[in-house]
C-alpha cells in the first residue's frame, strides 16, 4: 500500500469515526431536547451509519495501523521513538533523496577544455629581472633572493654574538647596539653604545652611515 | 639482433620488479648516432634528452608547467620556473640545468644559452596505492601520484610561431571552397 492510499484510508476511517461519535452525541442529546445543533437529516443516517459502524468494526479497518511505507531510500528506517526525531531537524538519510548528484559522466573531451581554459593556464610573468649587485634573477618588487640571504647570514652571526654578550633571554640593556668589524673604532658620539665586535672586514653593502 | 628478439618474447623470470618493465626509450635517444654530415649539408643542431623519473607530484599538475616552456629559451624558461610557486617548478628548473650541463659537456653545444625547449611533456609514473577511511564502514582506494617529466633541449634559436592574419584566413578557406570537385565523375 502506498502513503496516498493509506492516508486516504486513514481519512476515510476517521471520517467514519467522526460520523460514529457524532451518533453517540445525538443520540445522548436525544434525551435533552435543549441541543438544537442536531440535524434531522443527521439523525435519519444515523442507524445506516451504526451498520457501517459496525461492518468496520468487523472488518477491523477501523483500527490504525502503522503505514507500511513502500519507498525507494536507505534500507535502514527510523526507529520506533518517532516522537522525539519529528520535533528534531531531519536526517541526513531523509534528505539524500533530493541532493544533487550528476546525471552522466563528464567526458574527457568537456574536461579537457575545461582544465585548458585560459583562466587556468599559467602566466608567464614580466617582471623578472637581474639584479645589479649579485647578478641572479630577481622581481621588480622583491628584494634579491641571494643578496637577502647574504645579509640574513651576516645577521644571524651579529645575533649570535650579542645573545653570548647578554648571557640569558630579556637582558638586553636600555642601549643602542653599535656593530665594528676589524680596524674600526667607535666615534665620541657613539658612547653611550654597547659595541659588538666582528672579526672580518666590513662587508660592502654594511655602510657605516 | 638476438637481443631484440629477446625482447619482444616474454621469456619466464624469477627477477621480475617493476624496475624491468620501465621504458627508457627517451634516455636511449641521447646515444644515437647520425652519420657523418656532407659538407654542403645544413648543420645539424645539437639536441639532447633528459628526463626525470617517478616524481612526487601529478602529472596534471606538471602539464601546465611543462606547457608554459614548451617553445622558450631556456634562460628565460629558467627564469619563469625560478618565480613559480609551484612544487614541479622547482623540480623541473633542476631538470633543466642538468640538461643545460649535459648539453655543454657530451653533447658539443658551446654556448649554454643557445638552447631552446623543442619538446616538454609530462606522463603518469607508477602509482603506490592507499587506503582512504570514509564513514560508515566504506573505503577507497587512494592513489599516490607520481609522474615523469622529459625535456628536449635543442641549440640555437626558438622557431618563430607563424602569425596568421584574419584575412590570410579567410583566404585559405575561400580557396578550399573554391578547390572542391566532384569525385568519380565522368
Amino acid at each position: 500500500m502506498t502513503k496516498h492510499q493509506t492516508t486516504a484510508s486513514n481519512s476515510l476511517v476517521s471520517k467514519q469515526l467522526a460520523r460514529s461519535q457524532f451518533f453517540f452525541l445525538s443520540m445522548s442529546s436525544c434525551n435533552n431536547q435543549t441541543n438544537q445543533t442536531v440535524s434531522p437529516t443527521v439523525i435519519c443516517k444515523s442507524y445506516l451509519n451504526v451498520l457501517e459502524c459496525r461492518i468496520i468494526e468487523a472488518t477491523g479497518l477501523d483500527r490504525q495501523f502503522a503505514p507500511a511505507l513502500a519507498v525507494h531510500g536507505p534500507s535502514i528506517l527510523p526507529h520506533p521513538h518517532d516522537e522525539q526525531e519529528v520535533t528534531s531537524e531531519p536526517s541526513f538519510l531523509d534528505n539524500v533523496f533530493w541532493m544533487a548528484a550528476p546525471k552522466k559522466r563528464r567526458t574527457i573531451e568537456i574536461n579537457r577544455t575545461r582544465r585548458r581554459d585560459p583562466s587556468f593556464m599559467l602566466k608567464v610573468k614580466t617582471n623578472i629581472e637581474p639584479c645589479v649587485e649579485c647578478g641572479h634573477l630577481k622581481q621588480k618588487h622583491i628584494l634579491c633572493g641571494f643578496c637577502y640571504e647574504k645579509i640574513r647570514k651576516e645577521t644571524a652571526l651579529i645575533r649570535g654574538q650579542i645573545k653570548a654578550m647578554e648571557g640569558r633571554p630579556l637582558n638586553t640593556p636600555a642601549q643602542e647596539t653599535l656593530v665594528l668589524y676589524d680596524s674600526e673604532s667607535p666615534w665620541e658620539s657613539d658612547k653611550d653604545k654597547r659595541i659588538v665586535e666582528r672579526n672580518r672586514k666590513r662587508p660592502s653593502w654594511f655602510s657605516i652611515y | 639482433m638476438l637481443f631484440a628478439f629477446g625482447k619482444t618474447q616474454k621469456l619466464p623470470c624469477i627477477h621480475t620488479s617493476a624496475a624491468l618493465d620501465v621504458n627508457k626509450n627517451w634516455d636511449r635517444k641521447n646515444l644515437h648516432m647520425f652519420p657523418p654530415q656532407q659538407p654542403d649539408e645544413a648543420r645539424r643542431p645539437a639536441e639532447v634528452h633528459h628526463c626525470r623519473r617517478q616524481i612526487k607530484y601529478s602529472k596534471d599538475k606538471m602539464w601546465y608547467l611543462a606547457n608554459m616552456i614548451r617553445g622558450m629559451t631556456i634562460d628565460e624558461a629558467i627564469a619563469q620556473l625560478e618565480f613559480n610557486d609551484k612544487k614541479g617548478a622547482k623540480i623541473m628548473k633542476e631538470v633543466l640545468l642538468e640538461a643545460q650541463e649535459m648539453a655543454v659537456r657530451n653533447h658539443n653545444v658551446e654556448y649554454k644559452s643557445n638552447l631552446y625547449v623543442a619538446e616538454s611533456f609530462s606522463n603518469k609514473g607508477k602509482y603506490l596505492k592507499r587506503i582512504r577511511y570514509h564513514g560508515r564502514g566504506m573505503f577507497g582506494i587512494m592513489d599516490k601520484v607520481h609522474c615523469h617529466y622529459f625535456v628536449k633541449l635543442v641549440e640555437g634559436l626558438p622557431p618563430k610561431a607563424e602569425q596568421k592574419t584574419g584575412f590570410d584566413q579567410a583566404k585559405n578557406y575561400v580557396e578550399q571552397l573554391k578547390s572542391r570537385t566532384i569525385i568519380h565523375a565522368l
